[in-house]
């Protein structure tokens, strides 16, 4: 038996005779040479190539190489259509259309519902180097100062709420009991698992590849009033991660047309609004039937603060 | 789920998994250890049925710890810390051992042949982000290229490394 087999058997019995967990306690090690160690070593790889003279081992410069290999450094694009069944002017589908990369966060988002007179409700939104875009109507709004990882620079889609890949969230909701897994089912011909999610007033349901928990569809229920029910249903037309290139990187950025008016909000004066809307929505009053009644928003606070 | 039929039939595939994914045997140890922990921990949320099911659970665990190993050089020892547990200290043999299981003296053969044959442009683009973790536009600035045209070029230098490493994981961190 060798060492390592002796580490093993060793580390083993150890795991098994492990307390059970009591309550959180998190504890982080800092290996704190780290970005150091981790420049030093590449560095010198950088500026000695070829395999002569024998550099540094590059221990952190192939666990760079392994991040950029991570799926995050892929495009990441979905389309979702949505079946409407009470669609405004007839409209029978809507779509959302979203391309998202990381490191640094940046992604698109095209909404909109085929019609000649639904095309004024298409919205676009992108979101790069701390800048919020939005599209519509002619007009080009540009919100300024809004951090990365930041509830709005998140991008809520139909199958991700926290604004993580939708694989990744999914999985995550189902390992924090969130979701309840009801096994795989077949659904449109083919077979799938089911996660569901109720809260007493929406019903949500995925259905997702069983291996790679891919988005494939779903639906909403809502319960209306008179016990009435809507629901909604949705494909996932597109799932698919692209290699970042100069072609897929177009993707993440707004087209504007040329003569489009531009309107920027500065990171002061977002923070100045935030500071209007906070003070605005202290004059609300909740009412005894248990609705919310608030007095008009500043003029200031419209979509365009114009 | 039986952790112990899980740790028994991947504990060594899952050190020699992140050894190779961290260049460094000390490092995998500490890794390797939290996602057993983890998986003990956690095994009452697992949900599966299967013995597939349950190793592609462990290794989701082993691959957020990779993740938060890679974005801010910290090891999460959260699991190990509430069950009291830790790992047994690795003699300079055993590291050695673990090197030569996982192949890292030809996995650094690889890289080094590899950073080589980058042009001189990607490989100041690689340096300036990786390296000196410069924020694009700066680097953009310093080599008179666009903020977009940086990004590429430091996307390609390290995907051109990774392929010329290991053509099949990165196929894999692509598709999966």
């Amino acid at each position: 038996m060798s060492d390592l087999d002796h580490y093993l058997d060793d580390f083993g019995s150890r795991l098994r005779r492990a307390r059970p967990p009591r309550g959180p306690r998190r504890s982080l090690v800092l290996t704190g040479a780290l970005a150091t160690a981790t420049a030093i070593a590449i560095a010198l790889l950088l500026v000695t190539p070829g395999r002569g003279g024998g550099p540094i081992a590059p221990v952190d410069a192939i666990a760079a190489v392994r991040q950029a290999l991570d799926p995050a450094n892929a495009i990441l694009h979905i389309r979702i259509r949505t079946d409407l069944t009470h669609g405004a002017g007839g409209a029978r589908h809507a779509y959302q259309e979203t391309w998202t990369a990381k490191q640094p966060q940046r992604w698109r988002l095209h909404q909109w519902t085929p019609g000649r007179h639904n095309a004024g409700l298409a919205q676009r939104i992108a979101y790069a180097d701390g800048e919020l875009s939005f599209l519509q109507g002619g007009r080009l709004t540009v919100e300024q100062g809004i951090k990365e990882g930041s509830r709005q620079a998140r991008l809520p889609t139909l199958v991700s709420q926290n604004g993580d890949d939708p694989d990744v969230d999914l999985r995550a909701l189902l390992d924090s009991g969130k979701l309840t897994d009801e096994g795989e089912v077949q659904a449109d011909g083919r077979t799938v698992r089911r996660l569901v999610s109720q809260d007493g007033i929406r019903t949500a349901v995925f259905d997702v590849d069983p291996t790679t928990f891919v988005p494939l569809g779903g639906s909403f229920t809502f319960k209306l009033a008179h016990a009435s029910k809507l629901t909604v249903a949705f494909t996932v037309e597109v799932f698919e991660r692209l290699p970042i290139t100069p072609e897929t990187e177009r993707h993440l950025a707004l087209r504007v047309p040329e003569g489009t008016h531009r309107y920027v909000i500065s990171a002061a004066d977002m923070r100045r609004r935030e500071e209007m809307m906070r003070a605005w929505e202290k004059r609300c009053v909740r009412r005894g039937s248990g609705n919310v009644v608030c007095p008009a928003p500043p003029h200031e606070l419209s979509p365009t603060g114009s | 789920m039986d952790v112990d039929a899980l740790y028994a039939h991947h504990r060594e595939a899952l050190l020699l998994f992140l050894a190779r994914r961290t260049a460094d045997p000390e490092i995998a140890l500490d890794l390797w250890a939290e996602t057993f922990a983890q998986a003990v921990a956690g095994a009452k949320r697992f949900r599966g049925s299967s013995d597939g099911e349950a190793a592609g659970w462990l290794y989701r665990i082993a691959r957020r710890q990779l993740a938060l190993y890679y974005r801010r050089g910290k090891i999460e020892q959260r699991a190990l810390a509430r069950l009291k547990l830790e790992r047994p200290p690795a003699s300079p043999e055993l590291l050695a051992d673990i090197e030569r299981r996982a192949g890292l003296s030809e996995l650094r053969a690889e890289l080094d042949d590899a950073l080589a044959r980058l042009s001189p442009g990607v490989r100041d683009a690689v340096r300036l982000r990786i390296v000196d973790e410069r924020p694009y536009p700066e680097l953009a600035r310093d080599l008179g290229i666009t903020e977009q045209a940086a990004r590429v070029r430091v996307s390609r230098g390290l995907a051109t490394l990774a392929e010329l490493l290991d053509a099949a994981a990165i196929h894999r961190a692509r598709t999966t």
